[in-house]
C-alpha cells in the first residue's frame, strides 16, 4: 500500500491494452481512478502492461479521458475546481448517444470506476425522468411484455402513483 | 456553430435505424445491478412506481420478491444521502382538547402546505412555486367524515373518528388501518403516535417496495388525580390486538387543572411529548411517554431565564411552538422588541441523558429585523431530514404567519439570514383564524412511503 503511493510521486506509467489491440500509456495516478486497475496494480506490483479484453479502445480512451480530468483536478481540491469538474462532467455526458453511453457504462462498470458509473447512471436516469411510460418504452425501444390486464392491475394496486 | 449543429442532426436522422437497434440492446443487455442503479436515481417513489409498468423486467426489479428489498434499500440510501426530504404541513385551527370534540361534529378547516418536491410526489395537484396552500379536505377524503387529525409521525397520521375509532393512515398512498375500538372512557383524550422500523421481514407484506414499520398509539385521559392510559401496539406478542390499559400519577403540582395541548410530538427515540401548561399557549413542561419502556415521566420546560432580560415579560405571553428537528424535541418562542424593531427568536433543544436527567440547550438566539408589521406569529419549526446528525446549527427554518390588518401571508425564516422570506399567501376564510391555537402537523415523506402493517385481527 505505502510503496505504491511513493511510486506515484515519480509518475509511473502504465500500458493499458484494449480488446482491439489499441494501447494507452497513462500515469498510474490516472489509471488507479479505476478500482479494477487499482486492485491489479496493488496485487501484481511490477506488471506495467495491463490487458483489458472486455473494453474496446474507443471507449477505454473516453474512460481514461474522464479519469485524467478527475485525477488532475483532485490534486488541488479547492471549491472553484469542483465547479469546473461538474461543468466538465456535464459536457462529457451531454451529447452521448445511446450506443456510446451503453458501452461507456459497461466499461466503467467493468473497470469499477464508481464515480463514472454514478455520472453515467445519472445520465440514463435523466433520460427516464419526467417521461410517460410510453415515452420511456419509445426511448429505449422496450416492448411491453405484460399479459393482458396485468398492467391495469399494477396501476390499480398503486393508484396513488398514477394519478 | 450553426453548421456544426445541423450536421450532427442530419447524421442522427440517417443513423436512426442503427441507434434504434443499439437502444434495444441497451436495455436488454444491461445488467440488473446497473439497471437498479439507474432506477434508484429517479427523483421520487412516484416516478419509480410509474416505471414498474414499462415491462415485466422492470416490474420484477421494483416489486418482485427477490429484488425489491435490495432496490428499496438502495433507493433509500441514495435519497437520504443526497437531499433533504420533502414535507407537507397540515395546519388546522383548534381550541385545545375541545377541538377534537368540535372536529367530530363539524370538521374545522384544514390547510395544506407542500414543498416543491412534496408537490411533485403528490402529483395530483399542479405545483405552485414555491409553496402551495390549499384547503386539505380532499387530501383526507379517503376517510369518512367527520374526523380529526390528532398526531403525525414521519409520513403517517393518526386520525380519530367518533365513537373511539382510531386510524393510522398514510395520506400519500391512502392506506389506512383501523385500530380496534378504544376502551370506554377514551372518547376525548390526548393521543399520540410513534413508529420504529420493523426488523420483522417475514411479515406477509414485506415482499413489496418499501419497509414495514411497527407503531404504537397512546391514549391519555385524566380522571380526578389519576391519569389513565391505553396503549395499542402493532406488534403484540403478549396480548393480541388489544389496548393495554394502565394508570399513573404525575407530580403533585400537575394534579391541579392544567391545560393539555392535545397535539403531541414524537421523537426518533420513541418518546412522545405532550406540552402542558396553565393556559394552552404556555408550556409548563411536557408529559413524556417512553414507548419502548412503557414509562411516563414529566419534563420541565426550559428555564426562561436562560439569556433573557428585556423580553422577560413578553416571553410569558408568546406562544411557544414545538417540533422535532433531527429527531430531538425543540421548543421555540419569538418575541417582538418594538423599541429595537426586532424579532427575537429563541430555540431550545432537549437532551435526554441515559440516567434520566434532562437538559435544555439554547440552540438559537437570533434577532431578525422587523417587517412592516408587528402582526407576525411563529407558527412552526419546519422539519428537516434527520439523516445528518452533525451538530451544525445553521440552516434551521421557521414558519411565520403575518395576519390582519394586513393580508394573511406565510413567511419563512432561515437561521443565518437577516430577514424573513415570503413563501405564499394564505387564503383563510375569516379574519378570526385562531392562529395562536393553531396546530401544525408535519408530514415528512421518506424516500419510499411507509407501509402500515395490517393487523392480524383484520
Amino acid at each position: 500500500m505505502s510503496s505504491s503511493s511513493t511510486t506515484t510521486t515519480t509518475t509511473r506509467l502504465l500500458m493499458l491494452k484494449a480488446s482491439d489491440g489499441v494501447t494507452f500509456e497513462v500515469e498510474e495516478a490516472v489509471a488507479t481512478k479505476l478500482g479494477a486497475i487499482n486492485n491489479m496494480v496493488e496485487e501484481e506490483g511490477s506488471e506495467d502492461l495491463i490487458c483489458l479484453p472486455n473494453v474496446n479502445g474507443k471507449f477505454l480512451g473516453m474512460v481514461l479521458e474522464w479519469c485524467k480530468k478527475h485525477a488532475n483536478n483532485n490534486t488541488n481540491s479547492d471549491k472553484g475546481n469542483d465547479e469546473v469538474n461538474k461543468w466538465w462532467d456535464k459536457e462529457f455526458v451531454m451529447d452521448l448517444d445511446q450506443n456510446t453511453l451503453y458501452h461507456l457504462l459497461m466499461a466503467a462498470d467493468y473497470l469499477s470506476g464508481t464515480e463514472l458509473v454514478d455520472l453515467l447512471t445519472e445520465k440514463v436516469a435523466s433520460m427516464i425522468r419526467g417521461k410517460k411510460v410510453e415515452e420511456i418504452r419509445e426511448t429505449f425501444k422496450i416492448k411491453s411484455d405484460f399479459l393482458p390486464g396485468q398492467e391495469e392491475e399494477i396501476r390499480k394496486k398503486n393508484s396513488w402513483a398514477f394519478e | 456553430m450553426v453548421a456544426l449543429r445541423r450536421r450532427t442532426k442530419k447524421r442522427r436522422v440517417s443513423d436512426e435505424d442503427a441507434s434504434a437497434a443499439v437502444a434495444f440492446r441497451f436495455m436488454s443487455t444491461i445488467t440488473d445491478h446497473l439497471l437498479v442503479e439507474i432506477l434508484v436515481r429517479l427523483p421520487d417513489s412516484r416516478s419509480l412506481i410509474q416505471c414498474s409498468i414499462v415491462c415485466r423486467r422492470w416490474f420484477a426489479l421494483i416489486f418482485g420478491a427477490s429484488h425489491s428489498q435490495y432496490l428499496s434499500r438502495r433507493f433509500n440510501h441514495h435519497h437520504l444521502q443526497k437531499q433533504r426530504l420533502p414535507y407537507t404541513l397540515l395546519i388546522r385551527g383548534g381550541y385545545g382538547l375541545d377541538s377534537i370534540r368540535r372536529a367530530m361534529m363539524n370538521e374545522p378547516p384544514c390547510y395544506e402546505f407542500r414543498t416543491e418536491k412534496s408537490n411533485a410526489l403528490h402529483g395530483r395537484h399542479r405545483p405552485v412555486s414555491p409553496w402551495r396552500a390549499t384547503g386539505c379536505s380532499d387530501y383526507l377524503d379517503f376517510l369518512d367524515s367527520p374526523k380529526a387529525i390528532t398526531a403525525s409521525f414521519d409520513d403517517l397520521l393518526l386520525i380519530q373518528r367518533p365513537e373511539r375509532q382510531f386510524y393510522v393512515c398514510n395520506p400519500l398512498t391512502r392506506q389506512s388501518v383501523a385500530l380496534p375500538l378504544a376502551p370506554v372512557g377514551f372518547d376525548f383524550c390526548c393521543s399520540g403516535l410513534v413508529c420504529e422500523s420493523s426488523n420483522n421481514t417475514s411479515s406477509s407484506s414485506s415482499k413489496q417496495l418499501g419497509f414495514d414499520v411497527k407503531y404504537r398509539v397512546v391514549l391519555l385521559i385524566r380522571l380526578e388525580f389519576v391519569y389513565r392510559t391505553a396503549v395499542f401496539s402493532s406488534e403484540t406478542e403478549s396480548s393480541s390486538g388489544e389496548w393495554e390499559q394502565s394508570s399513573f400519577r404525575f407530580p403533585k403540582f400537575l394534579e391541579v387543572a392544567l391545560y393539555w395541548n392535545p397535539v403531541p410530538f414524537a421523537s426518533r427515540n420513541g418518546t412522545i411529548y405532550w406540552p402542558i401548561g396553565y393556559r394552552f399557549f404556555e408550556a409548563r413542561g411536557f408529559a413524556a411517554f417512553e414507548s419502548v419502556k412503557g414509562r411516563w415521566r414529566f419534563i420541565s420546560a426550559p428555564d426562561k431565564k436562560l439569556g433573557y432580560v428585556e423580553e422577560k415579560q413578553l416571553l410569558r405571553k408568546a406562544t411557544p411552538r414545538f417540533g422535532v428537528v433531527r429527531g430531538r424535541l425543540r421548543m421555540a418562542q419569538s418575541v417582538l422588541n418594538k423599541r429595537l424593531e426586532l424579532f427575537c427568536l429563541k430555540v431550545w433543544e432537549l437532551r435526554e441523558e441515559e440516567d434520566g436527567g434532562d437538559t435544555w440547550i439554547l440552540v438559537h438566539d437570533v434577532r431578525v429585523k422587523m417587517l412592516d408589521t408587528v402582526k407576525m406569529e411563529l407558527m412552526a419549526l419546519l422539519p428537516k431530514s434527520d439523516d445528518d446528525d452533525d451538530d451544525d446549527d445553521g440552516g434551521d427554518e421557521f414558519l411565520f404567519l403575518r395576519h390582519p390588518p394586513f393580508d394573511w401571508n406565510f413567511y419563512k425564516y432561515k437561521i443565518g439570514r437577516d430577514s424573513f422570506q415570503k413563501v405564499c399567501d394564505a387564503t383563510f376564510p375569516t379574519r378570526a383564524w385562531p392562529y395562536c391555537s393553531t396546530f401544525v402537523f408535519p408530514l415528512v415523506h421518506p424516500p419510499l412511503p411507509t407501509k402500515i402493517p395490517t393487523l392480524p385481527c383484520n
